[in-house]
């Protein structure tokens, strides 16, 4: 038997039900429910339409009838959707006309237009793209419009910012530039950037005496004029803080620079096309507080510049009077070592021919007072010799150069041997002293150091006479020591000052110039000088000559010498 | 042999006087022509001025010739001497009290042949003369001389 | 079990009388379609009912696109073409005209308009999620009662089979019903439909479905077909018989479709489904074998059948069953339906296959008396 596919009861119960419209679905016919459906999601969709932020908009493509429209289309056309639909797209507004003139034009075009809005009167600017559609056999224009102002100022916000910084930059580097051609330079910037028509720019004199007022009007000139300040009517009470600014009233934008809490110039620009939007604020305000920083250093600059300038001609003059005192010194040097010693040298002349002449025939006594006469005119003679060499050392420039101090100690000291034989003295010179110094000049140092200590010890039975270094890493400090009379340490301070002596020229000849001068030598080379003694224990005395290199100013110096076009 | 002119050319008497006493204890018996400022000395070598009468061709064995001279000084006149073909080869002597290496170095550079130094110690100008008159007068002849 | 005793009545509007036809633009209107299907076939093509309603339809300003391709039997095929020519010419309406197959037709387009797909995936009981378009029906046949009915037959030419949609959301919104729309149909066709029709309203009224309503409608379908159809098949020109048919047909579909049907539909279907045979004609060879079955368990109405036929109590109480098989058999007769199964060519090989389709179809729900496969089988045997 073949297996049977009949149905159970329970099954046939339930058909039979639906069969008779009992099922869920089984109801009569009715297009109320799918319309009601239809019709929310109608609703539905229109209320979406109407929340995003793109027109949408139906024209009957016959003669541009507002078929249907969503809420942002009434926004941008700025109206009611009742007034809207039924009514001519193109009628709207002289903006709307333009756009449906290049509608018609161009068909499933995307087009920008820029408009300024008539009701607030601020610009922008749409994108409209349409698109033909046929319902129900009529012909039909989708139009799309979205809102790209903000994009697009957004867009021209950041080129602006571009171009502001540039600008800043370039008038940051106007080197040399005057005052006025930068604050003009400033100024058609703003007036550009802004895309105003014109604007004007015053700035109060650091003194607050004057007020210069820059005048420019798009693609002209910038004009100035300069009035004292207190006489430029309202505009000008502005930077006195009696009114504030800021903000723009009407076609015109008043912004301070402020510097500090002083309003130190204002930026007027006036006729913008469009309203003046916060970003022309906030730029003009940036732009403002450059152009001051770049001003005040520009101000500072041409200050120090003067500074300068003065200070220059200052050491001219000073370097010049420098200059004719020492031609007077030299003169006058020149005129002690040859008027000075041109009478002396008439009385010691004369004075021997008198004693070689008339010797026999004076008395003994005449001798003797012709012998001091000779005496003291040499004696007059080494001082006018050793006040010449003081005052030339002083004059002199150093020509230092690398040599042996201890090779130059020790020619001295066989050149004092040789004019000073019989005298047993023990020297001791240590050995590789190397300095960098005026040969000539430390020669003389030495002369005088180991003179005197030749000369001090002349009454000691064991003369002893040492020349050694000590370093202490930085400076060398050279030591000539002796075991000779020495002196009261109470006058050391004298040692060093002309004419001043601590022995009497009985006990000790000298002209008291001598360490003065090599003080003087010392001293020229950066270096110093002092002695310590003991009476009759000996004296010792220690120098440095300063860095082994020559002194940056020195070098200056001589190669500006060198190099007059420095 | 005759002996040649020494012109001295020196503004100071005293100092002519010492210089010619200095000559005299050298027994330097030349004859010795002295002029007092740097513009006779030159009239006198050029034969002009109150020397116009002089012959050209008989020119001073030797120059002592100071530095400070009224008019001329003693370098202007020593350049003279050298630019003039009758007198470029004159030995000439600076004797002066000036120990200024400017004047020294000046002065051989314009073609000065020896340089003394007057000292204030008479003895010691004798004995810087005499050696002078040693070297320029008995040992050092002349190209003139010749 | 709300259904024992819970009746629905569900019916399209409905327009009856000579130049109801004409009402089909004014209803196109206001339906709101502007263009409209008109599902046809070649034959109310050739009669001219077509050109005279298109030129009707484009005067008011509503388009019409006509499709025709459909066979005796509609097919899944078919449906699927006329729905493409629906939507390929933006139709927003359908207006059938002709018999139950083009009615059938319509409806399955009417499915697939509004919810896709194939047409095969809606088979069975209130399986259409989405209603159709406006669907307005003219009948041309006194039979069939698709323009009343939730009923639609469709045949699957692969599965070599015949299934019913059955959906509340097909009945359509009206039913133009014009009796001169008749007087075109050929004398068999004239025969089957209103035998179908007289079948309609016998299986209706006996149905478990059966309630007061749909009993006024069934005898009163009884009592006019009775009369009509053999007037009309002796002479097509008898206006006054043509409109009784159209009626009795109306109150039949109108019965049937809230009562549902029986087991000769049941059993009929397969037999058009297999061999490609006419509903009506099957409905007829079949009739008096079920009504033996099922007499014993509906007797009194099946009694009420009779006399209403006009057999007298008498011969009713005496003959029982046969006395009913008796009338109807002249009936038959009468309109030259004769012969059994077998001789339309249904073999006995195919009488398992034939109750293994009936058995789940949706008319045997409400037969009064349920049979098993075997029984089914039986009377498909004594049919033949």
């Amino acid at each position: 038997m073949r297996r049977r596919s009949e149905i159970s009861n329970d099954e046939q119960s339930a058909l039979r039900e639906r069969i008779l419209g009992f099922g869920e679905a089984s109801f009569r016919k009715s297009y109320y429910p799918e319309l009601r459906v239809r019709l929310l999601e109608l609703e539905r969709f229109r209320f979406t339409l109407d929340q995003i932020n793109v027109g949408i908009m139906i024209l009957d493509s016959r003669d541009g009838t507002i078929v249907d429209l969503n809420e942002e289309t009434c926004t941008i056309l700025g109206g009611r959707r009742e007034e809207l639909i039924g009514a001519k797209f193109q009628n709207s507004s002289e903006v709307t006309a333009r756009m449906y003139e290049k509608m018609r034009r161009g068909e499933e075009e995307v087009a920008i237009y820029e408009e300024i809005h008539q009701s607030t009167g601020s610009p922008y600017s749409v994108e409209i793209t349409t698109h033909q559609a046929t319902f129900g056999g009529e012909e039909y224009q989708i139009v799309i419009i979205r809102d790209i102002t903000s994009q697009r100022s957004a867009e021209q916000a950041l080129i602006r910012t571009r171009d502001l910084f540039e600008a800043i930059i370039r008038i940051s580097h106007m080197q040399d530039a005057s005052e006025k051609s930068i604050l003009s330079s400033a100024l058609m910037i703003a007036v550009s950037i802004t895309q105003s028509s014109g604007g004007m720019c015053g700035v109060i004199s650091p003194d607050k005496r004057l007020f210069t007022i820059y005048y420019y009007q798009n693609g002209g000139e910038v004009a100035y004029t300069i009035s004292p300040f207190g006489k430029n009517g309202p505009w000008e009470s502005i930077i006195r803080g009696d009114e504030w600014i800021g903000q723009p009233i009407g076609k015109r934008l008043d912004l301070p620079i402020m510097e500090g809490d002083q309003i130190v110039a204002i930026i007027t620009l006036t006729e913008k096309k469009g309203r003046y939007t916060d970003l022309d604020i906030r730029q003009i305000t940036y732009l403002g507080n450059a152009l001051w920083q770049i001003i005040l250093r520009h101000r500072a600059e041409d200050g120090l510049l003067r500074l300068n300038e003065e200070l220059e001609g200052r050491v001219e003059r000073r370097t010049r009077e420098l200059e004719a005192a020492n031609r007077e010194l030299e003169a006058f040097t020149y005129s002690v070592s040859h008027d000075l010693r041109t009478p002396l040298r008439a009385v010691d002349g004369f004075s021997l021919a008198l004693m070689e002449d008339f010797g026999e025939t004076l008395p003994a006594e005449a001798e003797q007072y012709l012998k001091r006469i000779r005496l003291a005119s040499q004696r007059m003679g080494d001082l006018i010799d050793d006040l010449l060499l003081l005052s030339r050392i002083s004059r002199t420039e150093l020509s230092r150069g690398t040599f042996s101090l201890s090779d130059l100690a020790m020619e001295v000291v066989a050149e004092i041997e040789l004019n000073n034989p019989g005298r047993s003295v023990a020297i001791t010179i240590e050995e590789n002293m190397v300095v960098s110094a005026d040969r000539r000049m430390i020669r003389i140092v030495l002369e005088n150091l180991f003179g005197n200590a030749w000369k001090f010890t002349l009454k000691k039975e064991k003369a002893d006479i040492t020349f050694r270094s000590r370093s202490d890493g930085i400076t060398t400090t050279y030591i000539i020591s002796d075991n000779g009379a020495g002196f009261d340490m109470t006058y050391a301070r004298k040692l060093f000052i002309p004419f001043s002596r601590l022995h009497t020229s009985e006990e000790f000849s000298g002209t008291g110039i001598g360490l003065a001068t090599v003080s003087r030598i010392i001293q020229k080379h950066g270096g110093s000088i002092r002695a310590e003694g003991v009476p009759g224990m000996g004296a010792t005395f220690y120098f440095t000559l300063g860095s082994n290199r020559k002194y940056p100013e020195e070098r200056t110096r001589d190669d500006e010498r060198n190099n007059p076009a420095c | 042999m005759t002996k040649g002119t020494i012109l001295l050319v020196e503004d100071n008497r005293d100092d002519e006087l010492l210089t010619l006493r200095a000559f005299s204890k050298n027994r330097i018996a030349n004859p010795i022509a002295v002029v007092r400022d740097g513009e006779e000395a030159l009239d006198y070598l050029f034969a002009r001025g109150s020397f116009a009468e002089r012959d050209t061709q008989d020119q001073p064995t030797i120059i002592l010739l100071d530095l400070k001279l009224p008019k001329l000084n003693g370098h202007e006149v020593l350049k003279a001497i050298r630019e003039e073909e009758t007198t470029k080869l004159i030995p000439v002597i600076i004797l002066t009290t000036s120990l200024e290496d400017e004047d020294v170095i000046r002065s051989y550079e314009l073609g000065a042949n020896s340089y003394i130094r007057k000292p204030v110690d008479f003895s010691e100008f004798v004995s810087a003369v005499q050696m002078l008159g040693t070297y320029w007068l008995l040992l050092n002849k002349s190209p003139q001389s010749r | 079990m709300s259904s024992l005793t819970l009746r629905k009545f569900v019916m399209p509007e409905v327009v009856f009388g000579e130049g109801a036809r004409r009402q089909a633009v004014q209803y196109l209107d206001n339906l709101g379609v502007n263009h409209a299907l008109l599902v046809t076939d070649p034959g109310v093509i050739a009669s001219g009912w077509i050109a005279e309603i298109a030129a009707a339809s484009e005067a008011e300003g509503i388009a019409v696109s006509i499709f025709s391709k459909i066979s005796e039997n509609p097919r899944t095929n078919e449906v699927e073409s006329g729905a493409q020519v629906y939507r390929r010419n933006d139709c927003n309406g359908i207006l059938a005209i002709g018999g139950g197959s083009s009615m059938d037709c319509a409806k399955g387009i009417a499915i697939l308009s509004t919810n896709g797909g194939e047409i095969r995936n809606y088979e069975g009981v209130d399986q259409i999620p989405h209603m159709g378009p406006p669907l307005i029906c003219i009948p041309t046949t006194a039979g069939s009662s698709a323009d009343i009915s939730q009923f639609a037959v469709i045949t699957d030419r692969n599965k070599k089979k015949k299934f019913g949609i059955i959906s509340k959301t097909i009945i359509p919104d009206v039913s133009l019903v014009d009796p001169d729309m008749l007087s075109t149909l050929p004398r068999s066709y004239i025969a089957y439909c209103g035998f179908d029709a007289l079948t309609h309203a016998i299986e209706a009224y006996v149905s478990t479905g059966s309630s007061h309503l749909t009993d006024l409608h069934a005898l009163e379908a009884i009592r006019l077909i009775k009369d009509a159809l053999p007037r009309v098949y002796k002479n097509k020109d008898d206006a006054e018989g043509t409109r009784f048919m159209a009626l009795g047909s109306l109150h039949a579909g109108i019965a049937f479709s809230n009562a549902s049907l029986g087991l000769v539909h049941a059993m009929a279907h397969p037999l058009s489904g297999v061999y490609d045979l006419l509903h009506g004609e099957m409905n007829s060879l079949l009739l008096p074998h079920i009504i033996r079955y099922n007499f014993e368990s509906s007797r009194s109405r099946y009694e009420q059948i009779a006399m209403t036929l006009g057999v007298p109590e008498d011969e009713i109480s005496r003959e029982g069953v046969e006395a009913l098989i008796n009338v109807l058999g002249e009936i038959a007769e009468d309109v030259g339906i004769t012969g059994t199964l077998s001789d339309r060519g249904v073999m006995k090989r195919d009488i398992p296959t034939l109750a293994d389709f009936a058995v789940v179809d949706g008319c045997i729900v409400t037969n009064p008396r349920l049979p098993t496969w075997e029984e089914v089988t039986q009377i498909y045997e004594k049919a033949l």
